[in-house]
């Protein structure tokens, strides 16, 4: 049995990590520290994208489903009792915007994608990529 | 005699009220407002954004006669400063060199010359005051509505001075283009006609 073999890595998520015709150890004997150390990486990725992506929308629901940009401080109006006067009053509040939360979803997009370039490589005549990655 | 007498008396009384009414000094009321309920809220709606802030900078004096509305006069003033959005990013853009220019136009300032259109019910004065308004360095004529209000006696309620109040609300609005606020930019974010509500009220303690 040969010792080593070339893979078609081109896709995200075929080859992962290593590139395109990258002579990587056969699939059998492939040791299992690479293997475990992609698997933790992806697993972490995709955990770092789920914190990111909650963490963002709640902040965005507890600040009150802010739909403008992001705010230091928050204006409301009162009445003044003799004149009939609205006149604001500015209270320090950090209010989280709607941009925020697009930025959010963004890196929590951009983690999960990532995690894909951390699969175990194809193996040839043994599992397709896409098995693999539900491995 | 008796009839002598008494039309002398009337020209005596006449005289000696006369002056008093005659000379019925406008009430002078300081627009200077510590407590900061004196405001203005400008609005910009442009196709992309909405922007609302609100500024509290206000001073100035208003001469006002209650008996002669039309002849209300004075000056307000608007610290540049003060003009305030929520936003920490836009507030910054908006004081700075490429809008406002606050370091070189420290105030905006309205002028008012006449009131015209006078309406007067109970203590409620609607009219059309004609003034000069500056902004950036820009002067222009502007005549803008406004409603006064007369509260007589009522400083006492707000200050625990005796005194009156006079308050003063106008809406109208202004083009940023005119007084060259960053004229022809941007203008898909930040319209190009400025919505200016001005709700004021000045105190003219006895």
């Amino acid at each position: 049995m040969e010792a080593k073999r070339r893979v078609n890595a081109g896709a995200w998520g075929r080859g992962g990590v290593f590139g395109e015709s990258e002579t990587i150890p056969d699939a059998d004997l492939l040791p299992v520290g690479i293997s475990v150390f992609c698997l933790c990486v992806r697993l972490a990725l995709r955990l770092a994208a789920l914190v990111v992506c909650c963490s963002g929308l709640s902040f965005w629901l507890g600040g009150g489903l802010h739909m403008g940009w992001s705010k230091s401080t928050e204006t409301r109006t009162e009445i003044d009792e003799v004149t009939g006067l609205e006149y604001p009053v500015t209270a320090s509040k950090y209010v989280f915007g709607a941009e925020l939360l697009g930025a959010a979803f963004a890196v929590s997009g951009g983690l999960f994608g990532l995690s894909f370039a951390f699969c175990k490589p194809t193996r040839p005549g043994n599992r397709s990529g896409a098995e693999m990655s539900l491995i | 005699m008796k009839q002598f007498h008494k039309g002398k008396l009337a020209w005596v009384l006449i005289l000696s009220v006369a002056p008093g009414v005659l000379s019925a000094d406008s009430i002078k009321f300081d627009f200077r407002d510590s407590k900061k309920v004196n405001n203005v809220v400008f609005l910009m709606d442009a196709p992309l954004e909405s922007i609302n802030g609100t500024a509290t900078g206000v001073s100035g004096t208003v001469s006002f006669d209650p008996a002669r509305p039309a002849a209300t006069a004075g000056k307000i003033v608007l610290s540049t400063s003060s003009l305030h959005v929520d936003n920490p990013v836009m507030k910054k853009h908006m004081l700075d060199e490429g809008w406002m220019h606050v370091s070189k136009f420290p105030t905006i300032e309205f002028v008012a010359g006449k009131m015209t259109e006078v309406k007067t019910t109970g203590t409620t004065i609607t009219g059309t005051i004609d003034g000069k308004l500056t902004v950036k360095g820009v002067t222009k004529k502007v005549s803008v509505p406004v409603r006064l209000t007369y509260l007589k006696g009522m400083l006492i309620k707000r200050n625990r001075v005796p005194g009156d109040l006079l308050v003063l609300r106008s809406d109208f609005t202004i083009k940023r283009s005119d007084y060259g606020i960053n004229a022809g930019n941007n203008e898909e974010k930040v319209s190009d006609e400025i919505e200016l509500k001005l709700r004021v009220a000045g105190a003219a303690p006895y």
